[in-house]
């Protein structure tokens, strides 16, 4: 069942043309990485598939909504994470920060605390869930940046960049854990540039100058050494480590 | 969105915990800020006059803290790192300045305690009135329907942030804040009225000077149309802001 459906898609900035005619369909329960240069047009995907950016061309269905029109009825059926780890309130905990999203989300108050309890253990960071997000680590941040996203159950993940800054321990845990998800039926679409610890039905998008180059396996990529040679050239960090 | 709301203005409730020194300062500022005019009036022993001028600049100062805390709203939640996960979230921008409103309502309540207790212990004779008690209540709702459309011409054109201020001024001493509006010529009465501010200082005074309530529900009246003009031209405006910033990819920048 395809869930989100990207038509023709093209976007420009001050007559800078960063999506050209993107076409692109992801089924239920995929695990999607959208890999690229700086500047290749990974964020600016991703954003017209939330929402926060309208395309100048083409349409996007997520879920069967029309992202242009409804993206609000659309944010409680999804879950993002930004790569800005301020996205949190740093003066609250990371209990009053689940706390204050699961309510704008609308999830019951017990719902949320026994959501909160189970994806905080899940992190690993419930025996920190009562100190302030200031006195977190980048990666205690990120981790809280996931559970936030997860908290309302969504059932599509968008994430943009949540590896940067991650040891490669911690990469290992999340890309782990969100395969994990996507086996349990959600979908996942990552923004990332780091490719190491992905399992190998994940699926790579390689985007360069606002077009998909590649759209293959992550385990096609390194079983074809021209694929291979074309992933490393496009992609700083890439290749399994 | 009953509930996001109630959320987000408990959020700001909980963070404002977090810095101690606020209360001191929600405390003793207004006090600061209108007193000269109040103990100068005073200062005629005309109960009347200190009357107008209380009711004038307190209702003034809470229009302040509205365009502070309601048309600033986006740059404030911009500062805190936090804009994009309210705008990406259920919650409709509306409902977000809701919240914003309700915030600054709290607050608002917190600091005219402490600038009647003030003013009492300096001699300033008030008397509390339920009706004014309940004109203070519809003040924050119409001067919070202003504060929208405010925010909206923020979003839209971020440079009147800027003059926020200078904005707040000049609304204050329009709307009769010290020199009721009957005193102003002819064309500066026209752009008084224009501002839901003139028509609650009004209603105030006529509370406070014990004055004829059939005038006073004929302030409310204006004030309501006034003001649900406001909130129509504000929500439209967002819509439209929402639109140029999705367009343009802004949020961001916000």
């Amino acid at each position: 069942m395809i869930v989100i459906d990207v038509s023709n898609v093209s976007k420009s900035f001050n007559n800078r043309v960063v999506l050209r005619k993107i076409n692109l369909k992801i089924e239920r329960g995929e695990f999607v990485v959208i890999a690229g240069p700086n500047g290749s047009g990974k964020s600016t995907l991703l954003k017209t598939m939330v929402g926060l950016l309208l395309p100048d061309e083409g349409e996007v269905k997520v879920l069967g909504f029309d992202v242009k029109r409804q993206w609000k009825k659309l944010s409680k059926h999804i879950g993002v994470v930004l790569s800005n780890e301020r996205s949190l309130y740093w003066k609250l905990t990371a209990w009053e920060n689940l706390d204050v999203f699961g309510g704008i989300y609308g999830v019951p108050r017990r719902e949320r605390k026994r959501r909160a309890e189970e994806l905080l253990k899940t992190f690993g960071i419930y025996d920190h869930k009562d100190k302030l997000v200031e006195e977190y680590s980048t990666g205690m941040r990120k981790r809280l940046l996931l559970c936030k996203a997860l908290l309302h159950d969504p059932e599509i993940l968008f994430i943009d960049e949540l590896l940067n800054g991650l040891d490669a321990k911690a990469v290992g845990e999340v890309n782990t854990f969100l395969y994990g998800l996507s086996k349990s039926g959600k979908t996942i679409v990552m923004v990332s540039h780091i490719l190491h610890e992905m399992r190998d039905d994940v699926r790579v998008l390689l985007l360069r100058n606002g077009r998909i180059e590649m759209d293959c396996s992550y385990d096609e990529v390194f079983s074809d050494g021209e694929v291979y040679r074309k992933l490393s050239e496009l992609v700083s960090n890439g290749g399994r480590s | 969105m009953i509930r996001g709301i109630l959320m987000m203005a408990l959020k700001d409730l909980k963070i404002r915990t977090r810095y101690k020194f606020i209360w001191i300062n929600m405390a003793l500022t207004p006090f600061f800020m209108i007193g000269p005019y109040v103990l100068g009036a005073k200062i005629t022993d005309q109960k009347t006059l200190v009357n107008n001028v209380l009711v004038g600049t307190l209702l003034w100062y809470w229009l302040n803290q509205y365009f502070f805390g309601v048309g600033d709203g986006f740059a404030e939640e911009r500062s805190e790192g936090t804009l994009v996960s309210v705008v990406l979230s259920p919650l409709p921008t509306p409902g977000f300045l809701f919240s914003k409103a309700a915030d600054t309502f709290i607050m608002n309540a917190y600091l005219t305690v402490f600038t009647v207790i003030f003013f009492r212990l300096l001699g300033v004779d008030i008397t509390i009135r339920w009706t004014m008690v309940a004109l203070l209540v519809v003040s924050g709702v119409y001067i919070s329907f202003f504060s929208i459309f405010f925010a909206a011409l923020n979003l839209i054109y971020r440079s009147t942030g800027v003059i926020n201020y200078t904005v707040q001024m000049g609304l204050g001493l329009i709307s009769g804040m010290v020199n009721p509006v009957r005193n102003f010529p002819v064309y500066l009465r026209i752009i008084s009225y224009a501002i839901p501010l003139t028509y609650l200082i009004e209603a105030g005074r006529i509370v406070l000077n014990e004055g004829d309530m059939e005038r006073f529900f004929g302030r409310i009246a204006a004030v309501s149309a006034v003001s649900v003009l406001y909130l129509i031209l504000g929500i439209l405006m967002l819509r439209k802001a929402e639109r140029i910033i999705r367009e343009r990819g802004e949020w961001e920048q916000w």
